[in-house]
């Protein structure tokens, strides 16, 4: 064979050979693809199969969904919504606005401006605002009112939207969902009524039952000056003592409606801690006594003379835990101790040798009208307030309230409360003490329709050589203002013809020399808001019945005219 | 710094003509003091000579592994010998071949670590693992091996493949040899600052439902979920034919999180035992998390694509002298009739870095990834059909 020959011969078995490993290699790619091909159409069904089910699972999400919800793409074109919005709208199907943009489906319903922000958003207007990428407006909603045709009446509903993005960040489109209030809104009305009624049924009763209180205190104030013999002056002592206790009862109960109503506010002034701390000794040493009980006060000697803080109150939270270690200890000890806790910080800690409290009752120590041990505690008085209002007390004051107890042998009650520390050039003026002075020429007008609170006033003002005219209504005190001078005007609430506040109402669009007479409120109205109530409606000063005589008094010096007070 | 070349060849029986055409590419009076050539070539370049001829031909150490296909840029056809011919003044590159592995110990591989480092005079940057594909040692055995002993060096590379259907080809080649058991190192000694890219799954191809590792051992997967493998996967749609097996098993990988703080990697099912457990493309750890994705062509396009991009952007913004690139063969064959398009696509895009590049298809990659909060703390890690590139 010739050298050609052998090499055509050399390149056509290199020819076979490539042939020969390419066929092998596209066999094995052949099969290969065959096995892929299997799982191609395998994945396909998984695929279809969870895309079915998702689907399937997203229809059901929207059609019971209580929410409308509505898709619209990156165009601001509605791309699907729930079957309730077609519902809402009246629409038979979603037919009726495929296509549509947000503008034109939702301007009959949403604002204006909560749209405008949206297509700025979509990047479908231009930027109107420095915020245009803000898009709180969106999630924190808007509220609307629009007819729904499913209920064939208007209704509340709260819209808000979503922007939708992809994995690399771009707007995809805007999810809106519409979800009715209307309900809600009703519920909330309900609930604000019934408060405001329960309000007024506070303000009613509290007027009803402090009214005669107040005459009970005043006629016993009045009977006191009287002569009387020991018998009768024991029987008026104890007509005295129930009838603080029940003004103590009805003031917790006033006292709580204010604070569940968040209308109790905290009178702060710098006080003296220490004189404070005596006087709640000197309360408690003849309660603790008449129990024959060891009644311990200890001062810790860093203790701070002055404190910044509402006295009235801290009185009122250490003497509800004072008078249940009294209660509550049949025999013993109840120990008083004071010492600061920390900068600014006082520990009241009163520890008694008392019956005690279960474990499982200390939760519930400060749930209002709860009591414990029914059947042991029977002789024992309270509502069960004391210790919720000392606890709300505490805590609107910053501080909070410890207990620890063990059944049967005693329990430790510690309030912790952050009193700023002060200094006795930081104390105003104290008029605890009725102030002496005598007006004798002073003019004053007493309005009131209820006789005995007339008597009472005048027996409290006589001291001070004060007379008095009585009028029994707002209508009457209008026109004897008008017929006479007066200095001042104390003025009931409640009368019949006129009340208080509307008299008031008129005297104020008097003439000027008759309009500005000082007029003080005297009512038994003491609920919630009542200082600012009658502040507001043109009085001057407002005491609550029954009459403190020093309040009375002091307020009455501070606003008569100068040149009438005799010192 | 180091320079780069790239040659490729496809004649694979005219041995002095495969021969001639590699020279002919290559500026052998260019090189620098060290070099190294990267080789990918399928089987039958073995088999008829050529790479013994090159290695007789060429001043350097030809280290590399059989694959179903390679290309460089000028080729983008894939039934070639790729050859990457790597060198500098600065770096030095040392090579090791390991005692034969059987996956019963790895003292064979740490011994071969040991020695590629013990032979720097410099500090290594990276080493590049060439490993055989043997049943009984995946390349999380060579990565586990390797850690012990390289103390925190990256480690990029692949596990050896072929164009047979059972891959019985499969060889590692080291200095014109060729072995279908040892691991071949080629330490980089010296600054070479590495970078490194990964293409892994969109989280958009990731069936919803997660599960947590409960009991594995190796490579093989045991329970998800307290429950065998099996029924996780029925779970999710993935059902056995008739007669109970999981056709095509290895289109679905797992995402895998070892909840390290590491970046997830991809781990592909082999197999699913008569017991319901899940054979391995590596290691997944009991408390680990995984997804089941899908793989199709359109995936590994898109996931090319985004790699591509990643490295063009890169290579622009940092400068670059030369890419390599391995890629899994599952993505080479779920490519179907187009197998070729992913290293078309790679090319197409780094064409305008015009720099050398080698793209080889392994049988299992080795590359360090990321923590998700710093990117640059590397953890050397085992993938399955997975893209990794590095940029030197």
């Amino acid at each position: 064979m010739s050298s050609e020959a052998q090499e055509r011969i050399a390149a056509l078995e290199r020819e076979i050979k490539k042939l020969t490993r390419a066929l092998e290699k596209e066999r094995t790619l052949s099969m290969r693809s065959r096995a892929n091909i299997d799982s191609k159409r395998l994945l396909s069904e998984i695929v279809l199969a969870e895309r079915s089910r998702l689907e399937r699972n997203m229809r059901m999400l929207l059609q019971y969904s209580s929410n409308m919800v509505i898709f619209f793409d990156d165009k601001g074109i509605i791309d699907f919504c729930a079957d309730l919005f077609l519902s809402f709208r009246g629409l038979a199907g979603f037919g009726f606005i495929k296509g549509k943009g947000l503008r034109e489906i939702t301007q009959d319903f949403l604002p204006e401006e909560f749209i405008d922000k949206i297509e700025e958003l979509l990047g479908l207007r231009p930027v109107q605002s420095a915020e245009a990428e803000d898009e709180s407006m969106l999630s924190q909603g808007t509220r609307l009112q629009a007819y729904s045709h499913v209920e064939k009446e208007a209704r509340d509903y709260y819209a808000y939207g979503v922007l939708l993005s992809n994995q690399n960040g771009l707007t995809t489109g805007l999810l809106l969902q519409l979800y009715d209030i209307t309900d809600l809104l009703r519920i909330s009305r309900n609930a604000e009524q019934a408060n405001q009624a329960k309000s007024d049924f506070l303000a009613m009763v509290s007027h009803e039952i402090r009214t005669p209180m107040s005459a009970i205190i005043g006629l016993t104030d009045l009977l006191e000056s009287t002569l009387l013999d020991e018998q009768q002056r024991g029987y008026l002592n104890k007509i005295k003592s129930s009838s603080a206790t029940m003004l103590g009862l009805i003031n917790d109960i006033l006292d709580f409606s204010k604070i569940e109503a968040n209308k109790l506010d905290l009178l702060n002034e710098y006080f003296d801690l220490k004189s404070l701390i005596i006087a709640l000794k000197e309360m408690f040493d003849v309660m603790m006594q008449k129990k024959q009980l060891t009644f311990t006060v200890a001062i810790d000697p860093a203790l701070p003379d002055v404190v910044w803080g509402d006295e009235k109150r801290i009185r009122q939270a250490l003497a509800n835990i004072l008078s249940n270690a009294c209660k509550y200890t049949p025999s013993g000890e109840v120990v008083f101790s004071i010492k600061p806790a920390g900068p600014d910080l006082i520990r009241f800690e009163v520890s008694d040798t008392g019956i005690g409290i279960k474990e499982e009752d200390i939760a519930d120590l400060f749930v209002e009208f709860k009591q414990f041990d029914l059947v042991r505690n029977k002789d024992i008085s309270g509502t069960g307030l004391g210790l919720a209002i000392t606890k709300s007390l505490t805590g609107l004051m910053g501080g909070h309230v410890e207990v620890s107890s063990t059944y049967g042998e005693g329990s430790k009650f510690s309030l912790v409360l952050p009193l700023k520390q002060g200094t006795c050039e930081d104390i105003t003026k104290e008029t605890d003490h009725t102030v002496a002075f005598t007006a004798p020429h002073a003019r004053v007008l007493v309005v009131d329709d209820v006789e005995t609170n007339l008597e009472i006033v005048e027996f409290i003002l006589e001291p001070f050589e004060i007379k008095i005219k009585r009028v029994y209504d707002g209508l009457e005190a209008v026109h004897a203002v008008q017929e006479e001078h007066f200095d001042l005007i104390l003025m009931d609430h409640m009368m019949p013809n006129m009340d208080g506040i509307e008299a008031v109402k008129h005297i104020r669009n008097l003439p000027l020399e008759v309009a500005k007479v000082p007029i003080i409120a005297l009512t038994a109205n003491a609920t919630l808001d009542a200082v600012s109530w009658f502040t507001d409606a043109g009085f001057d000063a407002f005491i609550s019945k029954p009459i403190d005589m020093t309040q009375l008094i002091n307020t009455i010096y501070e606003l008569l005219p100068k040149e009438l007070i005799v010192k | 710094m180091i320079k780069a070349q790239t040659a490729f060849t496809f004649e694979v029986d005219d041995v002095e003509a495969a021969v001639a055409e590699i020279k002919e590419q290559l500026d052998l009076e260019a090189l620098g003091e060290n070099a190294i050539g990267i080789i990918g070539a399928l089987p039958a370049f073995l088999q008829t000579g050529v790479v013994a001829a090159l290695q007789e031909e060429l001043p350097f150490n030809l280290v590399g592994k059989t694959t179903i296909a390679s290309s460089v840029q000028d080729s983008d056809d894939s039934d070639q010998l790729s050859l990457l011919v790597l060198s500098s003044n600065t770096v030095e590159f040392t090579t090791t071949l390991s005692e034969p592995i059987t996956g019963d110990s790895t003292e064979p591989i740490e011994a071969a670590c040991a020695t590629a480092i013990d032979h720097c005079t410099k500090t290594p940057s990276f080493i590049l693992a060439h490993a055989p594909l043997l049943p009984a040692a995946s390349s999380d055995f060579f990565i586990k091996s390797m850690n012990s002993v390289i103390e925190g060096v990256p480690v990029f590379g692949g596990l050896a493949v072929d164009d047979t259907l059972d891959y019985h080809d499969s060889q590692v080649i080291y200095n014109g040899e060729s072995y279908g058991d040892r691991l071949a190192l080629i330490c980089f000694c010296g600054e070479t600052n590495p970078r490194f890219f990964l293409a892994t799954i969109t989280y958009g191809k990731v069936f919803s439902e997660t599960g947590v590792v409960t009991s594995s051992e190796g490579s093989l997967l045991k329970t998800i979920n307290g429950a065998p493998v099996s029924e996780f996967l029925k779970g999710i749609g993935i059902q056995p034919n008739k007669d109970g097996e999981f056709i095509g098993i290895n289109t679905y990988p797992y995402l895998v999180d070892y909840n390290d703080g590491s970046e997830p990697v991809i781990k592909i099912m082999y197999a699913v035992t008569p017991e319901g457990y899940a054979v391995c493309g590596g290691d997944i750890p009991e408390g680990a998390t995984l997804s089941v994705s899908y793989f199709d062509a359109g995936e590994i396009m898109e996931s090319s694509e985004a790699l591509s991009q990643r490295l063009a952007a890169d290579i622009l913004e940092k400068g670059a002298n030369v890419v390599l690139a391995y890629s899994c063969i599952g993505r080479y064959l779920t490519l179907n009739y187009e197998t070729t398009a992913e290293m078309k696509l790679l090319h197409d895009v780094l064409d305008a870095a015009d720099l050398p590049r080698t793209i080889i298809y392994t049988g299992g990659e080795i590359c360090p990834v990321g923590s998700k909060d710093d990117p640059a703390a590397l953890v050397n890690r085992a993938h399955n059909s997975t893209l990794v590139a590095v940029v030197l």
